[in-house]
């Protein structure tokens, strides 16, 4: 484990990365703190600060951005915007997060089961994935939300159904994966020894899926949020007036000419956090993988100098 | 007049035998009209914003300008000298159903009519360019019998202190949480934006909302349903002619409550003063007393508060800049084609 964040620490770019995600994940907890400060909340309208004869366009150069209104404010409500980017930020990334948590987690098990478990168990589960991977997680999430009684807060349930209706990508990888680690001499090694399947999917196999999986959780982590926007768009997410970046993002498409910094915003927001966690993920790819350093030194001139 | 793709293109060439002696009503300026159809609103308001080539020469009957588009157009001096204002006689309003809790009591009606603040919907409407506050059910037009009331004056931004007094008589001084039933359609109309307007409002006046956005058809069949109607939804209603009769009669006339269809009396209002009222309004052939009548009809029914007149739309329309003589019909909303004329260039 040291060795892995020494290796970690050795990727210029995966720590800045990991600094923004951290820097977000920061700003989304402190969200309260943060419009505390400014003096503003993300739900009060101030009408005063758009020109309502101009379709609500904020009042003033660059979207209405003062002392008071860090960011400047929504076109038509006058809502602050700062405060419902962070506030968006802790809806957006939450879901998200915790929606490829849930993803990761059936998709690993899944996975590893079928690659490694018998013939009976890799049909059946090999094939219920399939049917997860065909059925359109629209339709399926819409329906998921439907039944759900109202009380059920909202950004859990979205998570909990997005999570648990888009595993099947994570378990075709990982039972690839598996299938193709079973063959390898240090796990011939492990069952030959008398090993129990747990213990090897533990020891042998997890660590070398950790670079795949992380990987590609790291792709997923934005296609979750895209889908958080998606529901929520189609009034099955999370309700207004909570901000999210997709709510903010599917009501500013419109105004990219007349208020530009409104769609700018939490695009800019979701730019940052699908470029910083695909880079961090890259990062963590490689300090896992022992081979990585010096498969990714050849050829760059920098073979020698480099810590190893 | 040449078709293409069944009516995605028509073009209309001039009438030989029209003559302007025999018809006072139209102008037939233009030689040709080149129809296209099928194009998107968002397009068809670039095109007309840049206004090159043949689009320099283009209307559109019904496209308006949506918010964003109109700060975009009210930036530029040249543009905003190419938009057309036009009315059409149509009301949103927030709709009761008496027949749940807490909205067969008066008190409550009147208390969230006081609360509403008209300005924070009408700026969610597209601003004070696209609407304009209602406080009457009947269009703010003459030909609808329009008579000016405001039973339970909101004021600009709302009256929740008046609210308040009247939810305590109520017997409700802590409180109360509804639920105000929408639809997800982006039409700014009964879209969630005008929903989030009400509740912040109502909020000033200590009532709760919770917000039920529904999917447009389940909406559409929801608020139309006798047995699925919400208690509190935003509602809204256009008329088929410029009268009075049509605007009130589907919807507070008892005898037009659809118990196995559509239904659009959305108070199930069943008064026999209000039905005969009726009957004796369509009876009349002086269109001004009818008016007159539907206007005093409009104040009584009114008292009920069995809606909350919100805004009526003000429609905005771009045309291209060689275009001259524009006039949009009051009666059906859409651009008069018949009026157009362009410039020779």
């Amino acid at each position: 484990m040291t060795l892995f964040w020494r290796r970690l620490r050795e990727q210029r770019a995966a720590l800045v990365a990991a600094g923004a995600v951290a820097l977000l994940v920061l700003v989304a907890l402190a969200a309260p703190l943060l419009t505390a400060l400014e003096g503003q909340d993300p739900t009060t309208y101030h009408p005063d600060l758009i020109d309502s004869a101009r379709g609500g366009v904020p009042v003033g150069p660059l979207g209405g951005i003062s002392g008071e209104h860090w960011l400047g404010v929504e076109p038509q409500t006058g809502r602050d915007l700062f405060a419902r980017l962070v506030y968006g930020a802790r809806v957006s990334l939450g879901v998200a997060l915790a929606a490829t948590v849930v993803q990761v987690f059936i998709g690993v098990v899944v996975g590893v089961a079928a690659g490694f478990g018998n013939r009976w168990v890799d049909q059946v589960l090999s094939r219920a994935t399939d049917v997860i991977v065909a059925l359109p997680l629209m339709v399926l999430a819409l329906a998921l939300m439907a039944v759900v009684p109202s009380g059920f807060p909202r950004p859990v349930l979205v998570a909990l159904v997005i999570g648990l209706v888009a595993w099947g990508n994570v378990a075709k990888i990982v039972r690839a994966q598996t299938v193709t680690l079973k063959e390898l001499d240090h796990v011939a090694a492990a069952r030959l020894s008398g090993w129990g399947s747990v213990r090897i999917a533990r020891r042998e196999l997890l660590p070398a899926l950790a670079a795949p999986v992380i990987t590609y959780a790291a792709l997923l982590v934005p296609a979750n949020i895209t889908v958080e926007a998606a529901l929520s768009f189609l009034g099955v997410g999370v309700k207004p007036p909570t901000p999210s970046w997709g709510q903010m993002l599917t009501s500013a498409d419109v105004w990219y000419q007349a208020a530009p910094q409104y769609l700018l915003y939490p695009a800019g927001a979701l730019f940052v956090t699908v470029l910083a966690l695909t880079v961090l993920g890259d990062g963590v790819r490689t300090a896992l993988d022992p081979r990585a350093a010096s498969r990714l030194r050849i050829g760059t001139g920098r073979g020698r100098e480099a810590h190893s | 007049m040449a078709n293409e793709n069944d009516g995605e293109r028509l073009r209309l060439e001039r009438n030989p035998h029209w003559s302007a002696a025999t018809d006072a009503e139209r102008k037939a300026y233009p030689d040709t009209i080149d129809v296209r159809s099928g194009l998107d609103s968002s397009v068809i308001n670039q095109r007309l914003a840049a206004s090159q080539g043949a689009d320099a020469a283009a209307v559109t009957t019904d496209t308006n300008l949506g918010p964003a588009e109109l700060a975009k157009v009210t930036g530029d001096k040249e543009l905003a000298s190419h938009v057309g204002t036009g009315h059409f006689g149509y009301t949103n309003y927030l709709a009761f159903n008496p027949k749940v809790k807490p909205f067969d009591d008066p008190k409550v009606r009147q208390a969230i009519s006081y609360a509403v603040d008209r300005s924070s919907v009408i700026n969610a409407a597209g601003g004070s360019s696209l609407a304009e506050p209602a406080t009457t059910y009947l269009p703010n037009q003459k030909s609808f019998g329009h008579t000016k009331y405001d039973h339970f004056p909101a004021g600009p931004n709302g009256n929740p202190k008046k609210a308040r007094e009247l939810l305590k008589e109520a017997g409700h001084q802590d409180g109360l949480t509804i639920t105000l039933t929408h639809s997800n359609a982006k039409d700014f109309e009964t879209s969630p934006e005008i929903a989030t307007a009400i509740q912040d409002a109502l909020k000033k006046a200590g009532i709760t909302v919770k917000l039920e956005g529904l999917e447009e058809n389940d909406y559409a069949d929801k608020i139309h349903s006798v047995e699925d109607e919400p208690g509190l939804f935003l509602s809204h209603w256009g008329a088929d002619w410029p009268s009075g009769g049509p605007f009130l009669a589907p919807i507070f006339d008892g005898r037009q409550i659809v118990k196995d269809g559509a239904n659009f009396n959305t108070g199930f209002l069943d008064d026999k003063a209000v039905n005969d009222e009726i009957d004796e309004i369509n009876k009349l052939t002086d269109l001004d007393a009818a008016a007159e009548r539907w206007g005093a009809l409009d104040k009584k029914i009114g008292e009920k508060a069995l809606t909350v007149p919100l805004f009526h739309p003000v429609y905005k329309r771009l045309y291209g800049k060689d275009v001259h003589n524009i006039v949009i019909s009051d009666w059906t909303g859409v651009l008069d084609v018949s009026q157009v004329a362009v410039k020779q260039s």
